[in-house]
């Protein structure tokens, strides 16, 4: 799979280039003075690669800014939008969600539809609904790529699927390859909490806040193939810690299932509700309640033992997402030791809606040229 | 005295990290190994047989590191007792002392120099190599990189109590504090430190005596505190209060142990099997979710009673595969510690060895009038 754009190898000689492309997009416009400041570079090298950028079109010169006090005023370079856009991608047990997005996150397209897969046929049905999507894009911008989220336990660098129960999956599958060959574009497979978090880290609030955790809760068919219309309130964690998101060794970090789960046979999966509770956990009130004390409570133990600073809570939209993060706030507090309050936001996703579709398109954007020294967003594209 | 942390002296501490973290070995490989010109590695090495930290060793001709160069007194300060422990630079064990914390009301500062005049006559040379640091453990919040304890409810400060000056003045020695937890993830780091020990938890369940002031009520604690160690380091969070524990399930803010239960059934778990047990499953309950949402690789489990350690293993095996929704085994050890309950004060000195030698950023040791 030739890498998108036309870009070298994320290798030795051309790390400066894609350590340069890497904070022009995340600060979206920088003088190059600022550049080689930031990244200890001669201006002289500074400039010869942003020429080389210009001259591919990859990188233009923005409109001047202007400049504080005296002296000449700086043009600032900011990566050109027109180039291309990424499909990010969120598949549910149920349905789907996917954006179009331009590189600085601006969605230029949102589509959604329901529909349940054969767990037997994963690549063959997301293949024919991305090449749907990518297939015609507004304005006449090519679709570079495409950044897939899914529930389950994901090796976001070799792009394998390893397990996943609401897909009913417990053999390993190489989805980031066999959708690649089946595209022709570059694609990036991660799991759908941690594209929460790279919505996050990839158009989110700069400077990020610290360590955060991202609560995607989700009412949606318990199984994929399930018969009868089960739905359960599917929780996944994200984390990132120390400035990325935490996959563990086995890639299965911020699995979750409550520390209050009874050990009675009638449980659901990963709270101490029951089964026939669970089934209508959304449309009861009193019933949500109890999910949503349960769940803020495993919250509120997180946030404290690794002392975060941020949570984003992603709830369905029939839910009261508000009122749910001032009880997680409120729990939060409660759990905590000392006299001195905790210092830890609770919010919405920057995303909003379609948040784990748009970071997933955000991890394809780390991937292609985020920090070069982020050995785990390395591309396979050679 | 090691040569300060210049860029200059950087090559210097890269050997002696590598002395440290692997053991000893021949100066061509050792030169090879770090990319050192024999010029300089040659220069490097008569400096630090001069220091008398590093030379040959008599019988292969291996560079290491010489015991005989210094110790670094570790202490845990408990709230009624004191451990040390004195650690070569070899990072051996060399001696170790319990004694009892000081009248209460005894001020934090006092009873760690305290603790450091009862220590002296052990260790005066030649009974032992000159002791060359002093690290502390502490229950609390602890700043490791300021040398502030910014918390305490076991010791009852609630104000930030600044370490550095305040111990390095008077005993004129390095100094590092750090959590007492942490010490104990810092010590299992120190003592595995030639193997890849991954990820992992440290439990530390001590009991405490606690008074209820108007009730009247003396009972053993249970006190919980956690340590976590995350890609060679430990983990502080972004105020350094990482670890710091209280159960979910406790619903009742009257209570003032840590759990669900009460003080006065918490009064009786010393006594009584079935309320240790009580506490021991809904710990491990915790411990789960963070094995399974943090995926880790091992927990290592310290508790009071000895007689009873087999059986919270069990528990806390049970309870984190229990926590994990997939079929298959959930692959984490569970592991007793190295050191046992002098895991803290070895720990302690463990982080002061480690930060040592250490080249990269991470909590320094203070040198009173150097930093």
């Amino acid at each position: 799979m030739p890498t998108p754009l036309g870009l070298p190898p994320k290798t030795m000689p051309n790390l400066n280039t894609f350590r340069i492309l890497s904070l022009v997009w995340k600060r979206r416009s920088i003088s190059r003075i600022e550049v080689a400041a930031e990244l200890g570079l001669t201006k002289s090298t500074v400039t010869k690669i942003t020429g080389q950028l210009l001259a591919d079109g990859l990188v233009i010169e923005a409109p001047v800014t202007k400049a504080e006090g005296r002296g000449r005023p700086r043009v600032a370079l900011s990566l050109n939008q027109d180039k291309g856009l990424v499909l990010g991608l969120e598949i549910r047990t149920d349905g789907w969600s996917s954006v179009l997005i331009r590189f600085d996150g601006t969605v230029v397209r949102s589509d959604r539809g329901a529909r349940t897969w054969d767990p037997r046929n994963l690549a063959q049905d997301w293949g024919d609904l991305l090449e749907t999507l990518a297939a015609s894009p507004p304005g006449g911008a090519p679709v570079l790529g495409v950044g897939l989220a899914c529930p389950g336990i994901v090796d976001a660098r070799s792009g394998v699927l390893i397990r996943s129960n609401p897909l009913d999956l417990q053999t390993p599958l190489a989805l980031g390859l066999m959708l690649e060959e089946r595209l022709g574009l570059p694609v990036t497979l991660e799991n759908d909490a941690n594209c929460g978090c790279w919505g996050e880290l990839a158009f989110g609030a700069s400077p990020l806040p610290g360590p955060f955790l991202f609560v995607l809760c989700e009412d949606r068919r318990h199984r994929t193939d399930e018969p009868g219309p089960h739905r359960v309130a599917a929780v996944g964690f994200g984390l990132v810690l120390g400035g990325k998101p935490w996959w563990g060794p086995d890639h299965s970090a911020g699995e979750f299932s409550s520390v209050l789960k009874g050990t009675a046979v009638d449980r659901s999966l990963q709270f101490n509700l029951s089964d026939q509770q669970m089934a209508r956990v959304f449309e009861d009130p009193g019933t949500q309640a109890v999910l949503v004390e349960e769940l803020g409570r495993n919250v509120a133990m997180l946030v404290n033992f690794l002392n975060l600073k941020a949570v984003y809570v992603a709830w369905p939209p029939s839910g009261d997402g508000e009122a749910v993060r001032r009880e997680f706030l409120r729990l939060i507090s409660s759990n905590w030791l000392y006299p001195t309050p905790v210092a830890c936001a609770v919010s919405a996703p920057t995303g909003g809606a379609e948040a784990v579709a748009w970071g997933a398109a955000g991890y394809f954007l780390e991937v292609l040229w985020g920090d070069s020294s982020f050995e785990e967003a390395q591309p396979r594209w050679k | 005295m090691l040569p300060p942390k210049t860029p200059l002296a950087n090559a210097y501490y890269r050997v002696l990290k590598r002395l440290w973290r692997k053991g000893p070995t021949s100066v061509p490989a050792l030169f090879k190994e770090l990319d050192l010109s024999r010029a300089l590695g040659d220069r490097l090495i008569d400096q630090m047989a001069q220091e008398g930290v590093a030379g040959p060793d008599p019988d292969t001709g291996h560079l290491r590191i010489l015991e005989s160069y210094g110790t670094v007194l570790g202490l845990h300060m408990g709230t009624r007792t004191v451990s040390a422990a004195l650690v070569s630079f070899t990072g051996e064990l060399l001696l170790t002392k319990d004694f009892p914390y000081p009248e209460q009301g005894t001020p934090l500062v006092q009873a760690i120099l305290g603790a450091v005049a009862r220590m002296e006559p052990f260790i005066r040379p030649p009974a032992a190599p000159p002791m060359r640091g002093v690290a502390v453990s502490l229950p609390g919040i602890v700043d490791p990189y300021r040398l502030v304890l910014l918390e305490s409810n076991p010791l009852r400060l609630f104000e930030p109590l600044p370490l550095k000056e305040a111990l390095g003045r008077p005993l004129g020695r390095p100094i590092t504090v750090e959590n007492d937890a942490n010490c104990c993830c810092w010590g299992e780091a120190v003592l595995h430190r030639k193997q890849n020990l991954g990820n992992f938890l440290y439990i530390l369940a001590e009991q405490r005596p606690h008074t209820i002031g108007e009730q009247k009520l003396s009972f053993q604690n249970f006190a919980v505190g956690f340590g976590l160690y995350l890609n060679g380091s430990v983990y502080h969070g972004t105020r350094f209060s990482a670890g710091e524990f209280q159960s979910i399930f406790r619903s009742d803010p009257l209570q003032r142990n840590q759990f669900s239960i009460t003080d006065q059934e918490m009064a009786r778990s010393h006594d009584d099997p079935k309320v240790e047990e009580v506490i021991a499953r809904e710990l491990s309950r915790h411990a789960a979710l963070l094995v399974n949402t943090l995926n880790l690789d091992r927990v290592y489990i310290s508790w009071p009673r000895p007689e009873r350690v087999s059986r919270i293993v069990e528990i806390l095996r049970e309870e984190i595969q229990r926590n994990w929704s997939y079929n298959h085994q959930v692959e984490c050890s569970v592991e007793l510690p190295t050191m046992g309950l002098l895991a803290p004060a070895y720990g302690a000195a463990g982080l002061h060895l480690e930060s040592l030698f250490q080249t990269a950023d991470g909590p320094a040791p203070y040198f009173p009038g150097k930093n």
